[in-house]
């Protein structure tokens, strides 16, 4: 078997296993089976070891990070998203219902990657540095908060929708729950900084400058400015929790567009990285 | 009123610093997306950045008193009034005397937003201090050759106050190596320099300056015309492995040189007057080739070229500070989250009043769990190690941090979904629309290369505009026009474009066309037979090969209107392309 097959096969397995999870919590928490939770959580993170194999084989196959490609990206971006989401359930157990809104958007995302061309690119020598492996591990940490702070805000907004059920029951309430949104944000924030900074440090060495309004530099500038103009908003004019929950939703919209959209619009130096 | 203070106040308003920060992330969304880049380097974007950093000074100076202040633990129990969580319960007496215990954890968290807050103004003083004083600049340096002190520079790029880039002392290129991955794309390229080595990523001080390298390297021909005039031809890579570069004589001549390798041998070369070719072939280091009218050229040598950056920036250091800064901050501001506590305890004979109180600095709600923990440490003390409280189980939780719902649309979040699925599949439906114009430059573009084909009789220059089809037919026609010894010089005379169909990965386009062409002879460029002006209407069928449109077959949609009646070519059979000489039977 080729190395591509091989690796969509674990791909495939680590899928099976997520949408597994998904179904399983929906069972654990919507039909009041809340014994059901920990096998749920346990059958997620058993996709991700199927799904680790296929980015380690990945990474044998073509001698670099998974960050080349949407293949690669929307891959490692969704193994980040589910390890942070396991980690945050592991501290905060009563906080499953996240996964019913973070699973389906962690499966669309590898459901796009497994359909993009998965050939295998050489990095080019402006790739090839430290400072990109940095740039690169806190971008997909951002994602991955981001991730979350969106199930969080989707969660937040049905509760002050008035929806009820067992698996809204089960979390803690709307002030809890906005202030742990925010905090997703804010830990999003600063991952989304570092990768600004890690990556102006490999900008002035590849190119000389460490900052050069490039497209993509540009619109990862406008998001972290969005994400700035929801945290002091919320300071200034103490939004209420609907109003934050929007914001973050629509935040969350700009970093899906800087990171997988935009690249493919606007003519840039970032665009090496995700084509195809 | 004190004109400072309203100006002050005026600054950290928060709608100020709000509309600063929204006014420069659409600065930067329409700088994105225009070409342009004026707009970072307008009066009105010197003016927002100018405005924020004042901001940004007033909140920094307003940050530091206030973390300083805060800074010392609460000094008395009175101060914990206004805490979120506070119980008070009671429990069999520990002590006879009254006693109170008042401490902070976390208190870094408290400069979080102080130490943000003067990174990004370092930031803004060192983007300022490039634009001001910045040197910048690129040279094309061949392997051998000395960058003297005095030397010019082929580009500079100062800040409006910088001074132009030099070096204090000489510096010679010695060796340019490029390693390549198997399938031929660049992996690694370094440069050997009198002063140390260099390579992508990898920059050297010397000399007060920065020196590094982009990706610009090749073969150049060392070429020498007969009237002494001697010219570095440096040929760039077009992205196939095939290096290609032109230059003039004093005569009018153009040479076009190409190299399939970036240590070749020798050159293909093409010798142009005007459009028409005058000659063609291969030429090694040290040979020479006799033109017509007595012009000669020769290779003197082939040693490669690189392009060398300069750059010296005095506030670089001041953007390293603060992009530190402004990361530390930010998680300084997420991660640590001051906690201040008090626990006074009184006593009332046998038992004793226990009061214990958090205040998070920031998002008060998740420290329930922290709170809940001090309680039952605090009962623990409790004989039967059951914690009791006045005011029932839970510790109450203050009611600010309760916000009101919003008269937003509730039914908006039941599209959002839906929403997030769209933007999902919007990513790879490859919906691209091509506009009439973007077809007309298409049309245009391959127009233009493949007559320059036909002109200098060089088929590589069609790879960048055909597909596989379209390119084995020019391939076929322009190799039979050279064993013919012609080629042929065409002129657009009008375009346009009719119609424009988009299906998929296929676009269709249909033109209405007008052409001018000549024969040209190979060797002396006399036109050979008349001028033909034609009309053509056309169908253009392009397929989307690796996100470039490429011509995959070209037919005429009606008969063609040709201007000449008649062909004057002669072929000579012995040099056509599988053709062989026909035999003379007896």
């Amino acid at each position: 078997m080729n190395p591509i097959a091989q690796e969509a096969m674990f791909h495939w397995i680590a899928v099976v296993f997520y949408i597994g999870g998904l179904m399983a919590f929906a069972y654990a928490l919507i039909f009041a089976h809340p014994q059901k939770v920990a096998q749920a959580k346990w059958l997620t993170a058993v996709g991700l070891v199927p799904h680790s194999v296929a980015l380690v084989l990945r990474y044998m196959h073509v001698g670099h990070g998974p960050y080349m490609m949407k293949y690669e990206v929307l891959s490692s971006n969704a193994w980040i998203a589910i390890a942070m989401l396991l980690v945050f359930l592991w501290r905060k157990p009563n906080w499953s219902a996240l996964a019913l809104v973070a699973l389906p958007v962690v499966i669309l995302m590898m459901g796009i990657g497994m359909f993009t061309n998965p050939e295998a690119r050489n990095l080019p020598p402006t790739l090839r540095s430290i400072w990109l492996v940095f740039h690169i591990l806190f971008n997909k940490l951002a994602v991955g908060a981001f991730v979350l702070s969106l199930a969080s805000a989707i969660v937040l907004l049905r509760k002050l929708n008035g929806a009820t059920g067992r698996w809204l029951d089960r979390l803690p309430g709307v002030d809890v729950l906005e202030a742990r949104t925010v905090r997703f944000v804010g830990f999003g924030f600063v991952f989304w900084t570092t990768t600004i900074g890690m990556g102006s440090i490999w900008a002035n060495q590849s190119w000389g400058r460490y900052w050069g309004w490039d497209p993509i530099e540009s619109w990862s500038l406008v998001t972290w400015l969005a994400y700035a103009i929801l945290l002091h908003a919320r300071l200034f004019f103490k939004l209420n929790a609907r109003q934050t929950a929007w914001a973050v939703i629509a935040c969350f919209i700009l970093s899906v567009l800087t990171v997988l959209i935009f690249p493919f619009f606007f003519p840039s130096m970032h665009s090496a990285y995700f084509q195809s | 009123m004190n004109p400072l203070l309203s100006i002050k106040r005026f600054l950290r308003s928060p709608k100020i610093i709000l509309g600063e920060i929204a006014a420069i992330a659409v600065a930067g969304a329409l700088g994105a997306m225009l070409p342009e880049k004026h707009i970072f380097q307008s009066a009105g974007f010197a003016a927002v950045a100018l405005l924020a950093a004042a901001s940004l000074t007033v909140v920094v100076l307003e940050q530091f008193r206030r973390v300083r202040l805060q800074w010392r633990p609460a000094a008395s129990p009175a101060q914990f009034e206004s805490a979120p969580f506070k119980t008070e319960f009671e429990r069999p007496a520990t002590t006879a005397a009254p006693q109170q215990k008042i401490w902070s954890e976390r208190r870094l968290g408290l400069a979080g937003s102080l130490v943000f807050h003067i990174g990004l103004l370092l930031l803004i003083l060192a983007g300022a201090g490039r634009a001001l004083f910045v040197s910048e600049a690129a040279v094309d340096l061949l392997e051998g050759e000395t960058l003297a002190p005095t030397a010019a520079w082929t580009a500079q790029w100062p800040g409006v106050f910088g001074q132009p880039l030099r070096l204090e002392q000489s510096l010679v290129l010695e060796a340019v190596t490029g390693s390549r991955y198997p399938d031929g794309n660049l992996r690694d390229l370094r440069v050997k320099l009198s002063a140390g080595e260099i390579a992508v990523n990898r920059q050297l001080h010397f000399d007060g300056s920065r020196l590094y390298l982009g990706q610009d390297f090749g073969p150049s021909a060392l070429v020498e015309w007969n009237s002494g005039r001697r010219v570095a031809v440096l040929l760039v890579n077009d992205g196939r492995q095939n290096f290609s570069g032109e230059s003039a004589s004093p005569n009018g001549l153009r040479i076009f040189l190409g190299a399939g390798s970036e240590r070749p041998a020798g050159f293909e070369y093409r010798v142009m007057r005007g459009p028409a070719l005058i000659a063609a072939g291969r030429l090694g280091v040290g040979e020479r080739i006799d033109l017509l009218g007595g012009e000669t050229l020769a290779l003197r040598g082939a040693p490669m070229w690189a392009r060398l950056h300069g750059s010296c920036d005095s506030a670089l250091w001041l953007a390293y500070v603060g992009m530190i800064l402004t990361m530390a901050g930010a998680a300084m501001m997420f991660c640590l989250v001051k906690l201040d506590f008090c626990v006074v305890v009184t006593p009332l004979g046998e038992r004793e009043r226990v009061f214990v109180a958090l205040k998070p600095q920031r998002f008060a709600p998740l420290f329930q769990e922290r709170f809940e923990k001090l309680v039952r440490e605090q009962s623990s003390k409790n004989e039967d190690g059951k914690w009791k409280m006045k005011d029932g189980r839970r510790a109450a939780i203050s009611s600010s941090t309760l916000h009101p719902p919003s008269s937003l649309p509730a039914t908006l979040s039941k599209t959002f979904s839906l929403l997030l699925l769209g933007a999902g599949f919007v990513s790879t439906s490859g919906c691209d629309r091509v506009s009439q114009s973007q077809a007309r430059q298409l049309v245009e573009r391959y127009n233009q290369v493949v007559s320059e084909a036909y002109r200098r009789g060089d088929v590589r220059l069609i790879d960048s505009v055909v597909g596989p089809n379209e390119g084995k037919k020019l391939t076929g026609i322009i190799g039979v026009r050279l064993d013919l010894g012609i080629t042929l010089d065409s002129e657009l005379l009008s375009l346009e474009v009719t119609a424009v169909e988009l299906a998929k990965n296929k676009l269709r386009v249909h033109t209405k066309e007008r052409w001018s062409y000549r024969d040209l002879q190979i060797g002396t460029g006399k036109q050979v037979g008349n001028t033909s002006q034609d009309y053509y209407e056309m169908t253009y069928n392009f397929t989307n090969i690796n996100k470039t449109w490429l011509v995959d077959e070209i037919k005429f949609a009606a008969p063609p209107q040709v201007g000449r009646t008649n062909t004057p070519w002669v072929a000579d059979f012995s040099t056509m392309h599988g053709f062989g000489k026909k035999e003379q039977k007896p």
